[in-house]
C-alpha cells in the first residue's frame, strides 16, 4: 500500500515532463488541436488525481519521503512531502485541470496550441516539483523548469509588443533571480556539505559543534556565516518569485501579456512556489539554527514589513488601473504580501493563516483570471470601460469575477472571508496589531478597485453585440472553482483542522527531520 | 466566547438567507428601470450618460483624486515601467539582505 502511493507520487512529475516533452513529437505526427486540448486534459486529470491521493495519504498516515532511482539522501534526490507541501501540490493540481480544461475554449483551433500545452504542462511540472521536492538543489531545477515555462507561456502572444516586452523583462529579472540561488546553494554546500532539506535541518538542529562544513570544517563562525549568507539571498530570490515588494515589478507586466489560462496559474499557483520555499527555508530548514538565530529574525521581521508594504502599494496601484487584467495582477501582489507577512509571524496561528490564504487566494485568484479571460474575450477588450453589459453575454463569467472579487476582498460566505479573519487572528495574536489595519485599508481599496469592474458589467448597458459565447466546458472550470471558493467558506469549520495541521508541519522541524531518517532506515531493512 | 469563525460563518449564512430573500423581493417588484434622477454633485465626471446610476468608476475618481500624490507617487517613483528603474530597488533590497545577513551571521570571535 505504501508503495504504490510513494511510487505515485515519484512518477507524477516525470510523467508530466514526459508528457510535455512528448507533445513536440507529436506534431511531426498531427496538428490537430482538438487531439492536443483532449491530451492535456487527460495529462491533467491524472496530476490533479495524484496530487488529491497524495495529499489524503499524507493525512492519514503522515509525511511522504520516495527515494529517486533508489538513490538514496544525501547523495540522491528524494521527495519529502509534508501536509503543507501536499497540500499545496493538490491545489496546484486541481486548479491547474480547471485551467486546461478552460484552455480549450480559450485556444480553440489557435497555431500554438502544441506548444502552448508543452509549457503549460511542463509549468505545472516545475510547480509541483518545487513543492515535493526535499532537495535544495533539486529546486533549484524545478523552479528552473517552472519560471522557463513561464517565460514561454507570457511571450506565447508572440505578435503583440506588449507580450514580448513582459516575458523580456520577466525572463531576465526571474534568470538573474534562480542565477543567484544557485549561488545560494554554494554557501549552503560549503557549510554544510549536502543538500538535502532534512540534512540541513539535521545538521543545523546538532549545530553545537558544528564540524561539519565541508570547505570550513573547523570554523562554526565561517558556518554560521555561509547559512547566514545563504538565507539572505534565498529570501531575495523566492520573494522575486512570489512577487513581494520590492521584487514584485514583473508580475503585472507579465501576468495581464500571457493568455488568461496562464495568467490564473501564475497568479493562482506560480506564486505559491516562492511562499512555500520561503516557509520551508526560514523555519523548517534554517529555523533551528541557533547560530543564525538573530538573521532569520531581522530577516523574518523585514518580511513582515514589506509584505504589509505590498499590499498598500499594489492595493493602491490596482484603483488607478483600467486594465481588467493588470488590476488582477496587482491584487496578486497585494495578497502575496499579506501572506508573506503571515509567514514571517513563524507562529502555528501566522502559518496556518498563510496556508488557509494561500488556498483561498489560489481559488480565488484562478477564478477571477479565468472569468476575465472569458469577459476579453467575449466582449474584445480588456479595458473596463468596454466590458459594459458584460453579463448579459457572459453570465456565467460575470457571476465568477463577482464571487472572486468578493472572496479576495474578504466578504463572507466566501473562503477569502475566513481566510483573512484567520490572517487578522494571527497578527493580533503576535502583537503586530498595525497588520490588521493594512489589512483593512488594502482591502478597502481593493474593493474600490473591484467596484469599477462590478459596476461595469452589471450597471451599465452592453455597448456592443459580441459575437462570441463561453462554451460548456469552459463554464464548467469556471463554475468548478466557484464552488470551491464557495465551500472553503461554508464549510470552514469542518476543513479548518486541516488548514492548521498543514501550517504547522512547517514548523515542525524534528518531524521533517525524522521522516527521511524513518524513510531511510525503512529503506535498508531496519523497519519504521 | 463564541469562535470568530462561528461567528463569521453564523453572519454569512445569515447575509446568504437574507440576500436570497432580497433577490426574491426586487424579482417580483421590479420595474425594469430605475426612475430616479442622477445625481450631479457639480465636480468634473466621467461620462455616465449611459449607466442607470453614477457608476463606482465615478466613485473611485473621486477617491484617486483625494490619494493623487501617494498615486502619483506609486506611479512616477516606483512603477515607472523601466526595468533600470526595478533593478535599482531590487539590487537595494538585496544588498541591505546581504548586509544583515553578513552583521548578524558572523559570529564574533
Amino acid at each position: 500500500m505504501i508503495v504504490w502511493y510513494e511510487q505515485l507520487l515519484g512518477a507524477t512529475v516525470p510523467a508530466l515532463m514526459a508528457a510535455a516533452f512528448l507533445i513536440p513529437i507529436m506534431t511531426l505526427a498531427t496538428k490537430c488541436a482538438k487531439l492536443y486540448h483532449y491530451y492535456a486534459s487527460t495529462i491533467a486529470a491524472f496530476a490533479a488525481l495524484s496530487t488529491v491521493l497524495t495529499y489524503k495519504y499524507v493525512v492519514d498516515n503522515g509525511t511522504l519521503v520516495y527515494f529517486f532511482g533508489g538513490w538514496f539522501p544525501p547523495v540522491g534526490i528524494i521527495y519529502e512531502v509534508d501536509q503543507f507541501s501536499a497540500l499545496l501540490g493538490a491545489v496546484t493540481g486541481t486548479v491547474m485541470l480547471a485551467v486546461t480544461v478552460y484552455s480549450r475554449w480559450y485556444l480553440g483551433d489557435h497555431e500554438g496550441v502544441a506548444w502552448y500545452y508543452t509549457m503549460l504542462l511542463g509549468l505545472e511540472a516545475g510547480m509541483l516539483g518545487s513543492l515535493y521536492t526535499g532537495d535544495v538543489f533539486n529546486l533549484f531545477v524545478m523552479l528552473e523548469v517552472m519560471s522557463v515555462s513561464a517565460y514561454g507561456l507570457v511571450a506565447y502572444h508572440r505578435r503583440t509588443k506588449e507580450a514580448v516586452e513582459a516575458a523580456l523583462k520577466y525572463s531576465l529579472i526571474g534568470a538573474t533571480a534562480t542565477t543567484i540561488y544557485f549561488l545560494a546553494l554554494l554557501f549552503i554546500y560549503g557549510s554544510f556539505g549536502t543538500l538535502n532539506m532534512a540534512d540541513i535541518a539535521l545538521r543545523v538542529s546538532t549545530s553545537a559543534g558544528l564540524p561539519i562544513g565541508r570547505f570550513v570544517p573547523q570554523n562554526p563562525g565561517l558556518i554560521s556565516l555561509g547559512a547566514s549568507i545563504a538565507l539572505a539571498l534565498s529570501l531575495w530570490v523566492f520573494m522575486v518569485k512570489s512577487a513581494v515588494f520590492p521584487t514584485h515589478f514583473w508580475l503585472p507586466d507579465a501576468h495581464p501579456a500571457a493568455p488568461s489560462p496562464v495568467s490564473a496559474a501564475l497568479s493562482g499557483l506560480f506564486v505559491n512556489v516562492g511562499l512555500y520555499a520561503i516557509a520551508r527555508f526560514i523555519h523548517t530548514i534554517f529555523g533551528g539554527y541557533s547560530g543564525i538565530d538573530t538573521t532569520v529574525q531581522a530577516l523574518s521581521y523585514s518580511l513582515l514589513i514589506l509584505g504589509g508594504v505590498s499590499a498598500i502599494i499594489a492595493s493602491t496601484a490596482m484603483i488607478t488601473q483600467y486594465d481588467i487584467k493588470r488590476l488582477i495582477a496587482y491584487s496578486t501582489v497585494m495578497h502575496t504580501g499579506l501572506i508573506a507577512s503571515a509567514i514571517a509571524l513563524g507562529t502555528p496561528e501566522g502559518m496556518y493563516a498563510a496556508t488557509y490564504h494561500i488556498t483561498t487566494h489560489a481559488v480565488g485568484k484562478a477564478l477571477l483570471f479565468l472569468s476575465a479571460g472569458a469577459l476579453v474575450k467575449v466582449m474584445g477588450s480588456r479595458y473596463l470601460s468596454d466590458l459594459s453589459g458584460a453579463q448579459k453575454y457572459a453570465p456565467v463569467a460575470s457571476a465568477g469575477a463577482l464571487m472572486a472579487a468578493m472572496s479576495l476582498i474578504g466578504l463572507p460566505p466566501f473562503g477569502g472571508f475566513f481566510s483573512k479573519l484567520a490572517l487578522y487572528k494571527a497578527f493580533v495574536d503576535a502583537g503586530q496589531v498595525w497588520m490588521v489595519a493594512v489589512i483593512l485599508v488594502s482591502s478597502a481599496l481593493a474593493l474600490m478597485a473591484y467596484m469599477k469592474l462590478v459596476h461595469t458589467m452589471f450597471f451599465r448597458l452592453p455597448k456592443t453585440e459580441a459575437p462570441e459565447r463561453v462554451t460548456a466546458p469552459a463554464n464548467a472550470a469556471m463554475i468548478a472553482l466557484i464552488i470551491g471558493i464557495i465551500v472553503l467558506g461554508v464549510l470552514y469549520p469542518l476543513i479548518n483542522q486541516y488548514f492548521i495541521t498543514s501550517g504547522a508541519s512547517v514548523l515542525d522541524r524534528l518531524g521533517y527531520i525524522s521522516a527521511a531518517v524513518r524513510a531511510l532506515t525503512s529503506y535498508f531493512g531496519g523497519g519504521a | 466566547m463564541v469562535d470568530p469563525g462561528t461567528l463569521g460563518l453564523i453572519f454569512s449564512v445569515t447575509a446568504l438567507v437574507g440576500g436570497l430573500i432580497l433577490a426574491v423581493i426586487v424579482a417580483v417588484t421590479k420595474r425594469g428601470v430605475r426612475e430616479t434622477e442622477p445625481y450631479l454633485c457639480g465636480e468634473s465626471e466621467a461620462d455616465f450618460s449611459d449607466s442607470i446610476s453614477p457608476s463606482a468608476t465615478e466613485v473611485q475618481w473621486g477617491l484617486e483624486k483625494t490619494l493623487s500624490s501617494w498615486v502619483s507617487f506609486v506611479r512616477t517613483k516606483i512603477h515607472t515601467g523601466v526595468i533600470d528603474d526595478w533593478w535599482s530597488l531590487m539590487i537595494a533590497w538585496a544588498a541591505i539582505l546581504l548586509i544583515v545577513s553578513v552583521v548578524r551571521g558572523w559570529v564574533w570571535p
